[in-house]
């Protein structure tokens, strides 16, 4: 991944290739939500163009590249929202069709954003870390019923939970394009 | 249930900026937060075209979106200049809203346009790589600017035994097969097209699958990428339909010039 990004930022096409086969499902399942099935694909694709063009822009130490993708890919789909004059299909308010995303929208854009985001992150986990993480936070189960049912002590569960969430903490911030 | 982390680290540590936050988005995340759908290949071919267009010095062209309100789109192609707008229905098929074949399809295209909804790339896919064929211009491409390459193959555009027959031009010109900076295009010569009701669109095709790829809009001569990751013996015969402005993506099944290019 390292390779991939240090690759990617340096203009190799293959680095963008494979960066494309990791995150594009990511970003076209995003875009398909947000701004429905008829323009998420050129979204998507205007997203990772952008990307490619600001590639120098990419900073490692400010979040993960799947954030950074999300983060333009959350203004790429709040400008296409402006300029259709939409709004997300999941929110039901009063905004007017022609007026700008309503803050709230926007924020629930955001927070979809981070939610898809975190549960890409959860899955990139290692395997025992990644079961913790979704037994505690998917099945509200607590440490001690995720230590008694993976067998595992109760200290690596906390362990592996702690190491969990701090991945993510690492994985979420994105950056400027 | 006091055991401490075997890391050594405490509870305590489970606490840090943000960490509230993060606990509360991932008690909201739900079964459509983890869905993931697989991304049409047109989307990749689009970006390969595109990169490709900036190595190669060409210069930005953007497609601008705009909605009808009625689920189809109108495409803008800037800069204003080129004057290149259509009206384009992405991933719509003719199904969802008129019959499949309709009656003044040509029975070649009525054994085509079943595998071109299901396998055509969108026009999105194709009006990019319009938008960034070297030569276009507002009336559809033109020969000023030479064309480098090496000529790999080269087909005379004719309508012989194209059982739609209705061009009355018999022979319109050649395409070329051209692999330029380690890229292929295909370059068309055919002079100025007969007017017609609606648009020339320049396709290629497997004629072992029936699938059809979009190369564009043809307004004249000029050069059409192809995408990177196509091996043109795959797609060897070139095709020139006319399409109406109809926001069907799809190949109208109305031929009227073909070749077969083998390299």
């Amino acid at each position: 991944m390292i390779d991939e990004v240090s690759g990617f930022r340096s203009g190799d096409d293959e680095a963008l290739r494979v960066l494309y086969e990791e995150h594009g499902a990511l970003i076209y399942s995003y875009c398909h939500r947000i701004v429905g099935p008829n323009l998420a694909a050129d979204v998507t694709q205007e997203v990772f163009i952008s990307a490619w063009r600001s590639r120098e822009n990419y900073d490692s130490e400010r979040g993960s590249f799947a954030a950074w993708l999300m983060t333009i890919a959350k203004r790429r789909c709040v400008d296409v929202l402006r300029r259709f004059g939409r709004r997300p299909e999941f929110v039901t308010d009063t905004t007017e069709a022609g007026s700008e995303p309503a803050t709230e929208n926007v924020i629930a854009l955001e927070r979809i954003a981070d939610r898809m985001l975190l549960d890409e992150v959860i899955s990139q986990l290692p395997g025992r870390a990644r079961r913790a993480v979704e037994m505690a936070f998917f099945e509200q189960m607590t440490h001690p019923e995720i230590a008694a049912t993976t067998g595992s002590p109760l200290g690596t569960v906390k362990s592996d939970i702690r190491r969990g969430l701090a991945a993510m903490r690492e994985q979420l911030g994105g950056d400027d394009e | 249930m006091n055991e401490p982390p075997e890391d050594g680290s405490t509870d305590d540590d489970l606490t840090f900026d943000g960490a509230d936050t993060l606990v509360s988005l991932l008690a909201e995340i739900t079964d459509a937060d983890r869905q993931r759908l697989e991304p049409p290949p047109s989307i990749w071919n689009a970006i390969v075209a595109t990169v490709s267009a900036d190595r190669d010095g060409r210069p930005d062209r953007t497609l601008t979106l705009t909605d009808n309100g009625d689920g189809s789109v109108v495409a803008d192609v800037s800069p204003i200049e080129l004057q290149a707008t259509t009206t384009i229905a992405l991933a719509r098929r003719r199904s969802t809203d008129q019959p499949i074949l309709p009656s003044e399809m040509s029975p070649w295209g009525r054994q085509w346009l079943p595998v071109a909804a299901a396998v055509a790339v969108t026009i999105v896919g194709g009006l990019v790589t319009w938008a960034f064929s070297d030569e276009f211009s507002g009336d559809g491409g033109n020969a000023a600017a030479p064309l480098d390459g090496e000529v790999v193959a080269v087909t005379e555009m004719t309508d012989d035994g194209l059982p739609d027959g209705s061009s009355t031009v018999s022979n319109i010109g050649e395409a070329r097969l051209v692999l330029s900076g380690g890229r292929y295009y295909l370059d068309v010569d055919v002079g100025d097209l007969p007017d017609v009701d609606g648009y020339y669109e320049l396709w290629i095709n497997d004629p072992e699958t029936d699938g059809v790829l979009s190369l564009g809009v043809l307004g004249g001569d000029g050069r059409h990428a192809l995408p990177d990751n196509l091996d043109p013996a795959d797609f060897p015969v070139v095709d020139v339909s006319v399409e109406s402005l109809d926001g069907d993506p799809t190949h109208s099944g109305r031929s009227v010039w073909r070749g077969r290019l083998d390299p």
